[in-house]
């Protein structure tokens, strides 16, 4: 099979973590016979496009970018840098059997494109707006919103990332259960065997004797990081030696290191920004427990990655979540936003005790068993093969109805407004 | 498979010019607190007030040390290019002679290196000679003016908002580390900036434009007595009216610049 995948983010840039999730994809599918071609952002200065691990990446050309005002705009113009390089790289490439859109970022060029070339539309949505943002959506979320409720809309099919967004999209953006699969993200262990001399690693952000409670993700509001300082503060008065690192960037980067402050809890927790492999892999193998705190998480992939590193796991029981960690086989998971319980949890599985190595080894062998890209890729191929079967016509839903309308005076201007409209209702031009 | 962190020698190359007790000072600080194997280059600007000797002496002790001896002092940039072009290693520093260093300062520097690919230049967190006060965490530059502003200037040595990794506009040349790749990429520094100011700005600003990143590690830290050299009357003379490299700078640059605050 051919397919276009558009993603706004490719490795090696990351801004969200998607430009992973979809290279590790399009390599496993591209391994097996499908033809990968990804279109994409530029990433500044080396905007070639190139063939990485089997998978033929095109890169927008953006030489002078403009200014918008605001980020709406800005989605909007790098869209329509998609769509040019579309036409110009689509000619010399041959027909392709679909386009394949990861998040409402890429909504508009995908839509173009796939109604110029005539080809079905699948859609992976990785997180939703509803669900992100808390409270009421400003003018710009909600824009998020409105356009991913029309991308599942207008997609003949679509991949949610774990059953928790599944729901989201039938129950609050109507998506059509009959069109909606469940494909999760997967891991690749190999990234995660990096060789590392521990103690000089840790020595830079810890002190010897130090256990280290490790967090990784960004830094914004649903992520929780918040009720993990707390429960932080809540254990350090009954344990010490301990140091909390938080790994990743984000909005509420500023307002953590108040909370700090506040909590008097400087000497205790490192940030680090964000960390790539194969560091990453070498901060997993420093702590002594990895937590996930999360308000909201569509689907929970630090979860995969601590389990398959072997580290003992202390969760929220938030969204795909509550579908990853299985309390007290794989992990711990306690309700979201309990600072109480995420304190307990932390302490139970601190001491590298019998029951938190058990946990740990039961977690590295279900992932491995459940997660792997192989695997990932397969059931992708299944979704394929059902968009293919079933396309969609595009806007079929939201077209409007033409009123019945007296017949016109003339013959000739019948039969050809007749076509037409045969054909534009057919072809969906 | 890679290793972490890196066990490479990392080279050091150091520029000096007269101001032998600071380079003493600088030299033993580096004997004292650097863990990963180095190598020293000492560019020596045709000084005379016994550098020569107290760097042959410090050669005999055994210290892994380089010195390249120039008649006449061809100024701050050339030099260190004279110094880059002896260097094969994964790991480069530029350090400014009238520093000391902390402990753990080279991994503080290198584990910031290693936390994503697309790093490629890292600076430490440099501190006021004798005081637990910030002098520059790497900075950022303004319109107009062209002006150089330092981030965290005057804050105190622990504070939380200069606790992090981040990304910064551009790193001190007073003490930089640079991957391979990157000198691979971009060669060594400027001369149009000859004799010195902007050229490490400069290096840092061409970096970013390959899509590099350039990084403030807070696990590293420098103390920097600043302008040692440069406030000697011979070298004063020559590096009075820094306008010449600013205009360059400007002009190469003034697209990239921050918006003005103040407007």
């Amino acid at each position: 099979m051919r397919v276009l995948m558009l993603a706004s983010e490719y490795p090696p840039a990351k801004i969200f973590g998607l430009g992973r999730a979809v290279h590790d994809l399009s390599r496993a599918l591209a391994e097996g016979d499908d033809e990968v071609h990804v279109l994409t952002n530029s990433i500044g200065g080396r905007d070639q496009d190139t063939a990485m691990a089997g998978v033929n990446v095109h890169r927008i050309n953006y030489p002078n970018p403009p200014q918008p005002p605001d980020s709406t705009s800005c989605v909007v113009q790098f869209n329509i840098c998609l769509v040019e390089r579309a036409h110009q790289i689509l000619p010399d490439l041959g027909a392709f059997d679909l386009v394949h859109a990861h998040d409402w970022l890429v909504a508009l060029a995908a839509d173009a494109i796939r109604t110029q070339h005539r080809i079905p539309l699948v859609t992976t949505i990785h997180d939703t707006a509803l669900g992100k943002y808390f409270g009421e959506l400003d003018r710009s979320q909600q824009y998020i919103a409105f356009t991913e409720r029309w991308l599942v809309s207008e997609s003949s099919r679509v991949i949610a990332c774990s059953e928790f967004i599944r729901r989201e999209l039938v129950q609050d953006y109507g998506a059509e259960p009959a069109r909606t699969d469940v494909v999760p993200c997967g891991v690749n262990p190999s990234l995660f065997s990096a060789e590392v001399n521990l103690p000089a690693f840790r020595s830079v952000f810890a002190r010897e004797g130090e256990r280290v409670i490790l967090y990784v993700g960004r830094l914004d509001p649903e992520k929780g990081v918040e009720v993990l300082l707390r429960a932080f503060a809540d254990l350090l008065g009954r344990r010490s030696s301990l140091r909390l690192v938080v790994a990743g960037q984000g909005q509420r980067r500023q307002a953590l290191a108040d909370l700090v402050e506040e909590l008097s809890l400087e000497e205790h927790v490192t940030f680090l920004g964000y960390v790539a492999h194969p560091a990453l892999a070498a901060l997993y193998q420093s702590a002594a427990v990895v937590t996930v705190p999360s308000l909201y998480e569509p689907f929970g992939l630090v979860a995969l990655e601590a389990m398959v590193c072997g580290r003992p796991l202390a969760s929220s029981d938030a969204g795909g979540l509550a579908e990853i960690v299985e309390d007290g086989k794989t992990g711990l998971r306690v309700p979201a936003g309990d600072v109480g319980a995420l304190a307990q949890a932390l302490e139970s599985l601190l001491d590298g005790s019998d029951f938190a190595g058990r946990l740990a080894e039961a977690g590295r062998n279900y992932v491995i068993a459940n997660y792997s890209w192989d695997r990932v890729a397969e059931q992708t191929r299944r979704t394929y093969q059902r968009a293919l079967s079933a396309p969609k016509m595009p806007h079929q839903n939201l077209l409007p109805r033409r009123p019945e309308r007296p017949a016109a005076p003339s013959a000739e201007n019948v039969g050809s407004s007749d076509g037409r409209s045969k054909a534009d209702s057919g072809e969906g031009r | 498979m890679i290793s972490i962190p890196d066990d490479g020698e990392v080279a050091i190359v150091i520029p000096v010019y007269n101001a032998v007790e600071y380079t003493r000072q600088c030299l033993e600080s580096i004997g004292q607190n650097t863990r990963t194997p180095y190598r020293i280059i000492v560019v020596d600007n045709g000084s005379s007030d016994g550098t020569s000797d107290y760097l042959s002496e410090l050669r005999d002790d055994g210290c892994p040390l380089t010195v390249i001896r120039n008649p006449q002092n061809p100024g701050y940039t050339l030099a260190v290019n004279q110094g880059l072009g002896r260097t094969d290693t994964e790991h480069v520093i530029l350090l400014n002679n009238d520093t000391v260093v902390c402990p753990r300062w080279v991994e503080g520097l290198l584990f910031v290196l290693g936390l994503d690919a697309r790093i490629g230049i890292v600076g430490p967190k440099i501190l006021w000679p004798d005081r637990d006060v910030i002098m520059a965490t790497g900075g950022m530059v303004f319109t107009r003016s062209g002006c150089r502003l330092p981030v965290g200037h005057g804050a105190r040595r622990d504070d939380p908002r200069f606790g992090m990794p981040e990304d910064r506009q551009y790193i001190e040349g007073s003490c930089m580390l640079i991957k391979r790749e990157v000198i691979q990429t971009l060669g060594v520094l400027d001369e149009a900036y000859a004799p010195a100011y902007y050229e490490d700005a400069d290096y840092c600003f061409r970096a970013r434009a390959h899509g590099y990143r350039t990084v403030y590690s807070p696990f590293a830290e420098i103390y920097h007595y600043a302008e040692v050299t440069a406030a000697m009357p011979e070298v004063r003379a020559v590096l009075r009216d820094k306008r010449g490299q600013e205009a360059i700078f400007r002009q190469r640059w003034a697209h990239e610049f921050e918006p003005d605050g103040g407007e």
